[in-house]
């Protein structure tokens, strides 16, 4: 299955904070957003708290970029998909900081991810 | 010989806190900093548990309250920055696991 306009899917492995992984691929995003390019965001593993509700990176002297996620839907990025099992293995509840967030089980992550042409992970 | 370990990974991730809990005894304590606050929801937290006293067991408040991490005061202690560093000059030894 393939899609007929090559888009692009960004995977988000990785926790904010302590890399700049998280930074640098919504910066990514936020590009071929502004290029009106089909992009979609997946976040898997530690990814999944890129996108908890009520972090407050200014306790650690860093600049709120996760408050950025806010900015996806001006970008006409809507499709945002987050890996279930990864939540609850986790602990975690569907409790995110931005609205528009698709819990997919593993299989439905996989076949989704597979529709995209390109995949950049981060 | 108590050891204190500053554990600065999170273990759905790594396996540094695992390392660190095949070496722990009884009379250390472990710190949790960084992204190593996560590892109070993983299950290997309560082998942390099994193994050191409540007390012994601590996370960084401001590390945990940036990332939104629950703290739960039956599974660990706070730790302010300013403590860690009275922590680490009363310690004779402490290994960072990152």
């Amino acid at each position: 299955m393939s899609s007929p306009v090559k888009s692009v899917a960004i995977m988000n492995s990785n926790a904010p904070l302590s890399k700049a992984n998280a930074k640098d691929a919504l910066d990514i995003a936020l590009i071929f957003g502004s290029y009106e390019q089909s992009v979609s965001l997946y976040f898997q593993g530690d990814g999944v708290y890129q996108l908890i509700a009520h972090q407050q990176p200014e306790k650690v002297q860093q600049k709120d970029f996760l408050k950025t996620f806010a900015a996806l839907a001006f970008y006409d990025i809507e499709n945002i998909f987050i890996c279930h099992d990864s939540l609850i293995q986790r602990g975690l509840a569907d409790n995110f900081s931005i609205e528009n967030v698709q819990v997919l089980n593993r299989n439905e992550f996989a076949i989704s991810l597979h529709q995209h042409q390109t995949i950049l992970r981060f | 010989m108590s050891m204190l370990h500053l554990v600065r990974t999170s273990a759905f991730q790594a396996n540094d806190f695992e390392q660190c809990l095949n070496v722990v005894q009884p009379s250390d304590t472990i710190v949790l900093l960084d992204d190593g606050c996560y590892n109070l929801s993983h299950d290997l937290w309560q082998q942390a548990l099994n193994k050191i006293a409540l007390p012994s067991l601590y996370i960084i408040e401001a590390h945990a309250q940036a990332r939104s991490v629950n703290i739960d005061n039956n599974k660990v202690n706070l730790l302010s920055l300013d403590s860690l560093m009275t922590l680490i000059c009363e310690t004779d030894k402490s290994v960072t696991w990152q």
